[in-house]
């Protein structure tokens, strides 16, 4: 075979690989995430800050961002607030209280005991509904109450997505698998990792299961692992439903022991005690009267 | 009178064991059964046991300092819950004194286990040199020191955020006690940052460290504990504790090899009645091997709770060879 032959060859069998990669992800996608890859459309929350107050609560500013230039209609923002009890690993989460929040793109939920808070809104645009929810760890000690809450008996059945908290100490962290699920939820659902925003280009998209849950591991990060134990990103899920979408933000802490060496640790381990059983027999052997 | 026998027949080394052993479970395993004590223990119940029974104060110490720093800059009720779990330390402390060392640390018993297979073994305990042991006293307080100093140092900003828990990062009861529940994760070097990789490498370098210690001597990671040395700073307040008639002492040295901790004050006191050194875990077994009668005591303020006696000592001779 000549060298051009070969050379004619390498460059179609490259273009047949990148039209397949391209026809695959044409038809696997379905249209909705195509249109949403162009143009996020979108509501999302975001913690904008958290903080101890004076009484031993605690404050969270939630920020709800949608797609911009756009206009908002009939904006409603309900709270689940899920109390931690038991001990131990007996722990679990109570009976949640449920409350509206005045509606407004910027939320202060006060928080007096310790507890998950569930923040959903629902937002039309146009004609499309769109649904975003939020969950954050709250650990307030005044055992008041949000003063701003409006109690209601239920939350309203809006498309949400749920995640599996465990039970005691959920905190979803960095290269463990999170699992959630969306009644009704599309096939596929796109990720943005780290905040990304409407202009920024999705991270991933992953596949809905067998048995209907979605499974997704934030990767660990380099600049997460270099900052403290309380570093965390925001990682928002993203599906397209029939005249909407539903978006859902969980905040990803590093993990802690995410990237370790049982065998290294090993080896130290035996090391040091080898060290110290000949440091001790060897001092046995020179002051034997001890 | 043979009700009086088998009173005398129970002896308080057996108690102290079922003691040790029930502590073990209840700190271990405690909240699989829905028991948890709190965040104010005196002793090593240790956080990272999953499904533990409580919380060793030491962790709560070093973190109600560290967060203790943003609530004093609040000025708010975060304060108070320091406070408060440090009242309730204190009162722990003040009922029971140094028992929770040497009657129910989880730790403890460990180390008591490393020295009954030395027995079974037939090595001889190794003692430390005099001046050595005089030196290493002090760790225990610097320890302290830092478990005071450097979590408001990571809070302020000025150490980095890993630094929070200092103490627990190469306490070697972090990496030993969770095995107990099956978890072996922090035997493994941490590779996240600089601060994990550094704490990892000194608590597993620790822990090979006392675990030979803890086999060649007795109660060996005592000698460095910072709890013994919080207890002993409020001894004032503790109503429990070793007393001595130095008048009834016949100087047999007995309470000086039965130590487990070594201490030769309670042997060498002939004035005060005040032996309780920062090294005594009122274990008692002085108190056992005392052959004087009245010349020890186990107080808990004026009452006498266990007195050595010439007759234990017979009985304990006699019947289980010790």
């Amino acid at each position: 075979m000549s060298r051009e032959r070969v050379m004619t060859f390498k460059k179609s069998s490259l273009f047949c690989v990148s039209f397949s990669l391209f026809l695959a992800r044409t038809l696997l996608m379905p249209e909705a995430l195509l249109a949403a890859d162009k143009e996020m459309n979108f509501l999302r929350w975001r913690v904008a800050s958290q903080e101890r107050t004076r009484d031993g609560g605690m404050t969270v500013s939630f920020e709800l961002r949608g797609p911009s230039g756009t206009r908002w209609e009939d904006v409603e923002i309900v709270c689940r607030a899920m109390p931690r009890e038991g001990v131990g690993t007996a722990r679990s989460y109570g009976d949640p209280d449920v409350y509206r929040k005045r509606a407004s793109k910027n939320v202060t939920i006060y928080s007096g005991r310790s507890e998950l808070i569930e923040l959903l809104a629902e937002a039309r645009v146009g004609d499309a509904r769109h649904y975003a929810s939020i969950v954050v760890n709250c650990y307030g000690e005044s055992g008041k109450t949000d003063p701003d809450a409006e109690a209601i008996d239920d939350a309203p059945l809006w498309p949400v997505f749920r995640v599996d908290t465990g039970s005691s100490y959920f905190r979803a962290q960095t290269g463990t698998p999170i699992e959630l699920w969306l009644e009704a939820g599309p096939p596929f659902v796109e990720v943005f990792e780290n905040g990304a925003t409407a202009s920024a280009a999705m991270t991933s998209i992953i596949e809905r299961s067998p048995s209907g849950k979605y499974s997704y591991t934030s990767p660990h990060d380099e600049e997460l692992a270099k900052s403290g134990y309380t570093a965390k990103k925001d990682v928002t899920f993203v599906a397209a439903i029939p005249g909407g979408s539903v978006s859902f933000c969980l905040p990803v802490y590093r993990a802690f022991y995410g990237r370790t060496s049982l065998g290294g640790g090993l080896v130290l381990l035996s090391s040091s005690a080898a060290a110290t059983l000949a440091l001790v027999i060897g001092a046995g052997r020179r002051f034997p009267w001890r | 009178m043979r009700g009086i026998r088998a009173m005398r027949a129970i002896k308080v080394w057996k108690i102290r064991s079922l003691v040790q052993h029930a502590g073990f479970i209840v700190m271990m395993y405690g909240g699989r059964f829905g028991v948890h004590l709190g965040s104010a223990i005196p002793c090593f119940a240790c956080p990272f046991v999953p499904g533990c029974g409580g919380y060793c104060y030491l962790m709560g110490l070093q973190g109600y300092i560290g967060f203790g720093m943003s609530a004093v800059a609040a000025g708010g009720v975060g304060l108070l819950a320091a406070l408060g779990w440090f009242a309730l330390f204190a009162m722990l402390v003040a009922l029971l004194g140094k028992l929770w060392c040497g009657w129910v640390c989880p730790f403890g018993l460990i180390q008591d286990w490393l020295s009954a297979l030395r027995r079974a073994f037939g090595v001889r305990e190794r003692t430390i040199p005099r001046n050595t042991a005089r030196r290493l006293t002090r760790v225990k307080y610097l320890l302290l020191s830092g478990i005071v100093v450097i979590p408001p140092l990571a809070t302020a900003g000025i150490l980095h955020e890993d630094f929070y828990l200092p103490f627990c990062n190469i306490c070697p009861g972090k990496s030993i006690l969770p095995l107990f529940a099956g978890e072996a994760r922090y035997l493994a070097l941490n590779l996240d940052n600089r601060v994990t990789l550094g704490f990892s490498i000194a608590l597993l370098a620790i822990t090979g460290v006392m675990l030979v210690g803890m086999f060649f001597r007795d109660r060996f990671f005592c000698v460095f504990c910072p709890f013994l040395a919080l207890i002993h700073l409020l001894k004032p307040i503790t109503l429990l504790g070793l007393t001595k008639e130095p008048e009834s002492c016949i100087g047999c040295g007995n309470c000086r090899r039965v130590c487990p901790m070594a201490i030769e004050a309670v042997y060498k006191e002939r004035v005060s009645r005040d032996v309780q050194g920062d090294a005594c875990l009122d274990c008692a077994s002085c108190v056992e091997a005392c052959p004087s009668d009245f010349a020890l005591s186990i107080n808990f303020s004026k009452l006498r709770l266990f007195r050595s006696s010439r007759d234990y000592v017979a009985e304990l001779k006699g019947k289980f060879g010790r």
